[in-house]
């Protein structure tokens, strides 16, 4: 068979093609992007965040059909920031910044762990640091300006009259111990998860100077966009829950299970993400 | 197959092979060296691919993770700066570009190489592209895609080529050299002793000394030397042994023809004037004599024959000795020989009363080729001796043919038995012994020379047979003996041949004309005489000149022609007639030798000058009568 095309429709069968071409690519990235990004609070180092939670990206990869993948951030400010810019769907980050992301991004609550999260100041078991008085003009860590245990923290401080304090932020959670125990702080802002989980060498050469009351630890936060899906999320995270590796999860790591939000359990950290707000939008 | 000229020598051989060997074992050391360089730079590069690759994974995972991409493209920096490493990328899951270094951004990342190649493509850069997955607990985070460059191995590999290439060609010239060198110094001696070689074998058996040392060539050098020396002497010993032996042999035969000369002038001067005693005493005997007269006559002819016997008896032996006796083979018929033996010896045998036969056992052949003479010889004396020694009973002749092993020929097997005194088995062997006989009585007894058998042994063993004997002493004898015959060829020869019987008539002889040439006054009488007796009329010429002379005057029927004699001899006399008739165109005129010349070879003379027979004196009156007619 001879097809014969004028000129006119030379190009414009030309430009159909590279129309088809075009849409076809852009489908192809559309995809990608349409992955399910789970966006996990750097409350730890990125591999540990990476590991701890690949039995939740698999499971859910496996319950909704789509690839997940597990994301953080070099900070919690900066990973506020992306929340905020609506680049997870599915966002584990504490209650202040939970709250945030309510408020000024739309995310939708959907549970948080059993296990209660406490921050605790660390110091290291033979130092000088006996009160918080004692840490006057020293120097102290803590994870980042927006995080909850280093706002927690910043409260303590206030509230007991230490001041000339200089605080270094620290990227890696898990590092703040040994810094301290080098003698590099005199104390470190961690949560009480993260003490727990360490070493047991390093957890007996460090001692709690102070810790806080329960709080709204890590919450998950479902970005609007997939308000449509949220019952088959929610119910995937509690299927999750209930499943053996769920059960080895929160029993790894401590966290006792999901348990729903209590009523007005965001709105008890306002205070915090408006700080966290600030420090967002300052940035 | 032609070989290449430098390739014709050793030298050039064993120069090749080492320099052909040399190449091949250069060409394997610089292909293994650079394919040693090659396997371990190139396994180098892998395992730092091996080994960078999860460091800097290790190093992205956490940025990747965190979307750190700013760190990310620290990291690729920061390690784009390892020696070796041409460009460092990472590419989020969909293949978009998060971050890279030493690589253009507009210009897509090279497609991973799927495997390791050094020389994939000789106008590609010379790069080893990898693109490790970054995936860290099952989560798939990127590409990290780097470029190992291959610079520093390929410009490695070039410089190793070149330079063993290089060596390998200086090596090959220099050791081209170097065994030249070496071949020229090992050679030269050998190509001196080719030379030496070539000498001695064009006959120069003493050609100049070649160099001589101590190492293997210069050993071959000396050996050759002492061999060349070695030869020369035993050349010089040969020759000096050869020329003694020219000189023995040059005297042997000498003393052969001296001798020969002297048996050929003894046997001419004896038989000369026997032929006259013989004649005359038969002429006096064929006259009226008185009873004692025609006895003492009888007694000289008798003594006469005895002394011719014992001379041809010492004539044959000599010739025997000599090795100058000669078979002439001739055809034969055996019956016809065995009956004119009986026939000769029956009047002996009438006389002692004994018997005397012949017979055959089984068929003989015919067409038998052998010396007659000698076969008559052999028989003679054996029927002799028989006779000589047996006083009763008889003597018995039998033969048979047997089949020979040499084609074309069979044997005759003899027997002559007799009834007589035999011998004893001691005395058996040396009866075969010249001049012996059993006893020395029997010479004293029965007479003769004890040549006999002597004679008949060496006459059996020309004709290739052997002689034997059986005897018990008073029982009789039998000797056995055994010739070798040819079977009959178509051509034969007028002289020797079995003559036909003689005529008694002697009419045909009346008025023949006969010119008698001799120079003997008792043989002119005695020819002349013996002649005219029958009728012949005779003419007489001394030499041969005369004859000639007579011969071209007168018509003659035959010529008897006698050999030596003054002015002329018989043969030339005869060879000038011959010519004379050939150029006049006359008619051949018989000529008959009738000489003392009884050797064989005289016959043959006679025949090459032109006679027509032969009559050897002395010769009986019948003998010479027959000889006459066949020419007549």
């Amino acid at each position: 068979m001879k097809i014969t095309l004028t000129a006119g429709k030379r190009r414009s069968w030309l430009l159909s093609c590279l129309l088809l071409a075009g849409s076809l690519l852009a489908s192809a990235v559309q995809a990608q992007d349409n992955s399910f990004k789970l966006g996990i609070a750097p409350h730890t180092s990125a591999r540990v965040i990476l590991e701890m939670y690949q039995p939740l990206r698999q499971y859910l990869e496996r319950s909704l059909g789509v690839p997940v993948e597990v994301e953080t951030a070099p900070d919690f400010t900066e990973f506020g920031r992306r929340a905020l810019n609506q680049e997870y769907d599915l966002a584990v980050t504490t209650g202040h910044q939970a709250r945030l992301y309510q408020t000024d991004a739309g995310y939708l609550p959907l549970l948080t762990y059993q296990a209660d999260f406490k921050a605790v100041a660390l110091v290291a078991k033979d130092s000088k640091y006996r009160k918080p008085a004692d840490l006057r003009g020293t120097t102290i860590l803590a994870l980042s300006p927006s995080s909850l245990v280093s706002l927690w923290g910043v409260h303590w401080l206030k509230s007991n009259n230490v001041g000339e304090i200089t605080t270094r932020y620290v990227s890696a959670a898990d590092s703040v111990a040994r810094q301290v125990l080098a003698g590099d702080a005199a104390l470190a802002f961690t949560s009480l998860a993260n003490f727990q989980k360490l070493p047991a060498e390093q957890r007996e050469a460090l001692r709690i100077l102070a810790e806080s009351e329960p709080m709204a630890g890590r919450v998950y936060v479902l970005n609007k966009r997939q308000g449509a899906a949220r019952a088959k999320i929610e119910a995937a995270l509690w299927s999750f829950a209930a499943s053996d590796e769920g059960k080895k999860y929160f029993e790894q790591n401590k966290l006792d299970g999901y348990r729903k939000l209590r009523p007005r359990e965001l709105e008890a950290m306002e205070p915090y993400a408006a700080e966290t707000r600030q420090v967002i939008r300052g940035k | 197959m032609k070989l290449f000229l430098p390739l014709r020598s050793v030298r050039g051989r064993l120069l090749f092979v080492a320099i052909a060997i040399e190449a091949l074992m250069l060409t394997l050391l610089v292909t293994n060296s650079l394919r040693l360089l090659t396997d371990n730079m190139g396994a180098q590069a892998r395992l730092h691919a091996e080994q960078m690759a999860p460091v800097l994974i290790a190093a992205i995972v956490a940025p990747l993770a965190q979307r750190d991409y700013a760190t990310v493209q620290a990291v690729l920096d920061e390690s784009a700066t390892t020696d070796g490493i041409e460009y460092l990328a990472i590419t989020d899951p969909a293949g978009r570009r998060l971050a890279s270094s030493g690589w253009p951004e507009k210009i897509p990342l090279p497609r991973p190489d799927r495997e390791f190649r050094l020389f994939e493509d000789e106008s590609a850069t010379p790069r080893y592209d990898v693109a490790i997955p970054i995936e860290i607990y099952g989560q798939k985070l990127g590409m990290l895609h780097f470029g190992l460059s291959l610079r520093q191995i390929t410009e490695a590999h070039g410089q190793l080529f070149k330079q063993g290439i290089l060596i390998a060609l200086l090596e090959i010239v220099f050791s081209a050299g170097l065994m030249g060198l070496l071949g020229y110094f090992l050679t030269r001696h050998l190509s001196d002793l080719t030379r030496a070689s070539e000498a001695v074998a064009a006959g120069n058996l003493t050609p100049p000394p070649v160099p001589e040392g101590k190492d293997e060539v210069g050993r071959l050098g000396a050996a050759f030397n002492a061999m060349s020396r070695a030869v020369a002497e035993r050349i010089g010993d040969l020759t000096t042994a050869r020329d003694e032996a020219k000189n023995l042999a040059r005297a042997a035969e000498a003393g052969a023809q001296a001798k020969a000369a002297f048996l050929a002038t003894v046997s001419h001067e004896i038989r000369t004037p026997m032929n006259g005693i013989l004649g005359m005493t038969d002429l006096a005997l064929a006259t009226e004599l008185s009873a004692d007269q025609r006895e003492y006559l009888t007694w000289v002819k008798l003594s006469g024959e005895s002394l011719m016997r014992v001379l041809n008896d010492i004539l044959d032996f000599s010739k025997i000795e000599a090795g100058q006796l000669s078979l002439e083979m001739l055809p034969l018929s055996l019956p016809d020989i065995l009956d004119s033996m009986v026939g000769i010896y029956s009047a002996q045998a009438n006389e002692k009363g004994l018997s005397l036969s012949w017979q055959a056992d089984g068929e003989l052949p015919t067409g038998i080729v052998s010396d007659p003479v000698r076969l008559r010889q052999i028989l003679s004396n054996l029927l002799a001796n028989a006779l000589k020694f047996t006083e009763r009973g008889g003597v018995d002749i039998r033969v048979r043919a047997e089949e020979c092993d040499q084609p074309g020929k069979l044997r005759l097997h003899f027997t002559v038995t007799d009834s007589g005194i035999g011998i004893a088995v001691a005395k058996q062997k040396m009866i075969f012994a010249p001049f012996s006989q059993a006893e020395s009585s029997t010479t004293r007894k029965y007479g003769g020379t004890g040549l006999g058998l002597a004679i008949v042994t060496q006459l059996v063993e020309l004709m290739d047979g052997s002689i034997s004997l059986e005897s018990q002493p008073g029982r009789g004898s039998s000797f056995h003996f055994s010739i070798v015959c040819r079977l009959a060829e178509a051509s034969t020869s007028r002289l020797g041949q079995t003559l036909p019987g003689l005529s008694s008539s002697s009419d045909s002889l009346t008025g023949k004309r006969i010119l008698l040439v001799e120079d003997t006054p008792v043989n002119q009488v005695l020819g002349k005489k013996l002649l005219s007796k029958f009728g012949c009329r005779v003419s007489l010429a001394e030499d041969g000149l005369r004859a000639l002379a007579a011969m071209a005057t007168e018509a003659f029927d035959v010529v008897l022609m006698d050999l030596q004699m003054p002015n002329m001899g018989g043969l030339e006399a005869t060879e000038k007639q011959r010519a004379r008739e050939k150029e006049l165109g006359r008619r051949r005129l018989p000529i008959i030798a009738l000489t003392a010349n009884a050797m064989v070879d005289d016959r043959e003379r006679c025949l090459a000058a032109g006679m027509d027979d032969f009559i050897a004196k002395p010769f009986r009156a019948d003998e010479m009568l027959e000889a006459i007619r066949r020419q007549l």
